[in-house]
């Protein structure tokens, strides 16, 4: 698995920074939006850790096993697919098997109908196309705050 | 006024330009090097093509999308009906429907294709001598066109009769959509294979559509557009001519794939400037002198990545501009998007919409009667000029990085686009550019609007489709066949004619694929 990652220049103050867990499930390549929000997550001073597109899907079971090893806060997911009610119970699922309880944000095309049931579903937030990037930082930061990590 | 103003590339402007910032007349339509475009009386001889992208759930639901567009009345040049296709990503990335973590990929985005089973469902009853195919695929183009083949051979329609085009360009995944599964070199070795097959079989069959589309809507500026694609012609071209072909061959058979994004000159001045490139790479680089070679064909796609979610019916304003840039430039195809494609699949009557807007243009205001009508503006043509210089210089950049496959291995062109992108979307959080609707002239009340529902039946449809295929189908030939294929890949032979055979026995995409990513490996950022 590859990750893009920043890594911080000083050890010592890794867990001063928030860590985000970015990823794309599944196979849909339309990353312009997650790439836009990692960069803007890093530019406010957090650690982004980046699993984007590759030529294999994208599974839950990857996406949770990476945010528990990687000790993130949250985890961002990027989905222009419709697979965002599934992919959220499962990772939902996985987490509780887990035993971790780590926030989860959700960014891309969902439908408005949708957003309350991810909403039910636990999601902290859900962000649709043309979302300020100030308030995606917010909802991060808040979720953190509120005891998160 | 005094504040400053700059294209989205960021090239500043000028108040006003007279005939100081201009040099001389510009050429003639239908001649080198095309800036006018590619035929001197453009549109009253020849107008653009519509097209209409389509695909989604299974074959026979895309059918259903494509006949009715034929009902709208659209058709392809000498009045064939015309498919263009788009395929949803486990077909992009060749995993079968039965791959349990696809599952709720399948058909979402895209038509799904897994066998020639599937193919054969789309075009049945259609006459394939009659009909203009478009596979507007990237990694898995070699077999979906070994598919259409396979298909032509088995009904006994002559393969000189296919007409159509593939896109064949995974090449730009790296700076575009992803879309990517073997490393650049094996990838290229593909491409080219397609490229020769075509030459030698299907002679009405546009071999490669240079899809630097995808790497726009990425984020790339209209700069990096002219410069990367003209970056990657020039690679793909080269490795032609390794391959033992001809660049006298090759260009006449290949088509841009261009955006036209919102800023309504630097657009038109961009595709100018895209013609007027090529025809010097041409002459210049590859002292090709033919002229079929050096009038660049232009396939273009207003900007899907500028409508907006909110207030949907706004992008019919939007894709009507850009259409008309589009045809104020002289380009072959156009290809307008539904103003609900930013919340998903285009309803019907989203779609008739679109067609209708593109009948509008052609017939209601006159467009077609002359050639280049904006040749001679002063602003126009300092703009091409400015475009031209600004795209010479970064492919230079390119060029210097030891060309295409070399800046892109080196994280140069990704990281470029990514900045670009992250730079306009910045601008569009501060308020420096205005998207209405969004960030500005936001209405208070949100008028639904219907949504297309997707067949929720069809991912359990194609898993049950695909077990019985592999049930019913003799699997000793299709082992053979599969070997002939990794046979090929390894020993470097022409990789189409092991494709039609191991199709035709009803391998899967999965299957031929899983062979290839075996002997290439996979590509890794």
């Amino acid at each position: 698995m590859e990750f893009i990652r920043n890594e911080p220049s000083d050890k010592e103050t890794t867990r001063a920074m928030l860590r985000v867990l970015l990823a794309k499930p599944g196979l849909d390549s339309h990353d312009r939006g997650a790439k836009i929000v990692a960069r803007a997550l890093r530019e406010a001073g957090m650690e982004v850790i980046y699993i984007g597109v590759t030529a294999e899907p994208r599974t839950p079971e990857e996406i949770v096993s990476s945010a528990i090893q990687e000790d993130a806060d949250v985890i961002g997911l990027s989905m222009m697919s419709p697979i965002h009610i599934r992919v959220v119970s499962r990772i939902r699922q996985l987490m509780q098997d887990a035993g971790a309880r780590i926030p989860i944000v959700v960014g891309g095309i969902i439908p408005d109908e949708d957003v309350p049931k991810l909403k039910e579903l636990g999601v902290a937030g859900v962000f649709g196309p043309g979302s300020p990037l100030g308030d995606i930082v917010t909802c991060i930061r808040d979720q953190c705050d509120r005891g998160g990590s | 006024m005094k504040e400053e103003r700059f294209t989205p590339s960021g090239i500043p402007l000028k108040p006003v330009y007279t005939s100081a910032d201009v040099d001389g007349d510009p050429c003639l339509p239908g001649e080198f090097p095309y800036t006018r475009g590619i035929y001197p009386n453009m549109y009253r001889s020849r107008p653009w093509a519509m097209v209409q992208v389509t695909g989604y759930d299974l074959s026979e639901d895309t059918k259903k999308r494509v006949e009715f567009y034929a009902k709208q009345g659209i058709a392809h040049y000498e009045g064939n009906a015309s498919a263009h296709l788009v395929f949803d990503m486990p077909t992009l990335l060749g995993l079968d429907s039965d791959d349990p973590r696809i599952y709720d990929e399948i058909g979402r985005n895209g038509v799904h294709i897994n066998s020639l089973k599937d193919m054969e469902a789309l075009f049945h009853g259609w006459p394939l001598d009659r009909t203009h195919a478009s596979l507007i695929s990237f990694a898995t183009t070699p077999l979906l066109l070994a598919m259409y083949v396979a298909m032509a051979q088995k009904q006994g329609v002559p393969l000189e009769k296919l007409v159509g085009s593939v896109n064949n360009c995974p090449l730009l995944g790296p700076v575009a959509e992803n879309i990517l599964i073997f490393p650049l070199l094996p990838s290229f070795r593909l491409s080219v294979d397609v490229i020769k097959f075509c030459l030698r079989n299907l002679p009405q069959v546009n071999p490669f559509v240079l899809s630097i589309y995808d790497c726009r809507e990425k984020g790339a500026t209209a700069i990096q557009e002219l410069g990367i694609s003209m970056a990657l012609g020039t690679a793909l071209i080269q490795e032609c001519i390794k391959a033992g072909l001809r660049a006298e061959e090759v260009a006449p058979k290949i088509l841009f794939f261009f955006n036209v994004e919102r800023h309504f000159f630097e657009e038109i001045a961009k595709l100018r400037a895209a013609r007027r490139l090529w025809a010097k790479i041409m002459k210049e680089k590859f002292n090709n002198l033919d002229p079929k070679s050096q009038a660049l064909r232009l396939y273009t796609h207003t900007a899907s990545a500028s409508l907006q979610a909110q207030e949907p019916l706004n992008n019919i304003a939007r894709a009507a501009i850009q259409a008309l840039a589009a045809a104020l430039a002289g380009v072959q195809v156009i290809d307008v998007p539904a103003y609900d494609e930013a919340l998903g699949i285009p309803t019907e009557q989203a779609a008739k919409i679109a067609v209708k807007t593109q009948r509008i243009l052609m017939h209601e205001t006159g467009i077609t009667d002359v050639a280049d009508p904006l040749g001679g503006s002063y602003y126009v043509e300092w703009l091409t000029d400015r475009l031209e210089q600004e795209a010479m210089s970064y492919l230079d950049r390119i060029e210097k990085l030891g060309g295409y496959i070399a800046a892109v291995e080196s994280g140069f062109l990704p990281a470029d686009v990514e900045a670009s992108a992250y730079k306009f979307h910045d601008e569009v959080d501060r308020g420096e550019r205005m998207i209405v609707g969004v960030n500005c002239f936001r209405s208070d009340e949100r008028t639904p609007i219907k949504t297309f529902q997707y067949n929720t039946d069809a991912a359990d449809i194609a898993v049950a489709r695909i077990r019985a295929l592999k049930a019913e189908r003799d699997n000793s030939r299709v082992n053979a066949a599969l070997a002939n294929v990794r046979a090929a890949a390894v020993n470097g032979q022409e990789l189409m004619p092991a494709f039609v055979e191991a199709v035709g026995q009803y391998a899967t995409i999965g299957e031929i694929t899983g062979t290839l990513r075996g002997v290439f490996g996979v590509y890794k950022k």
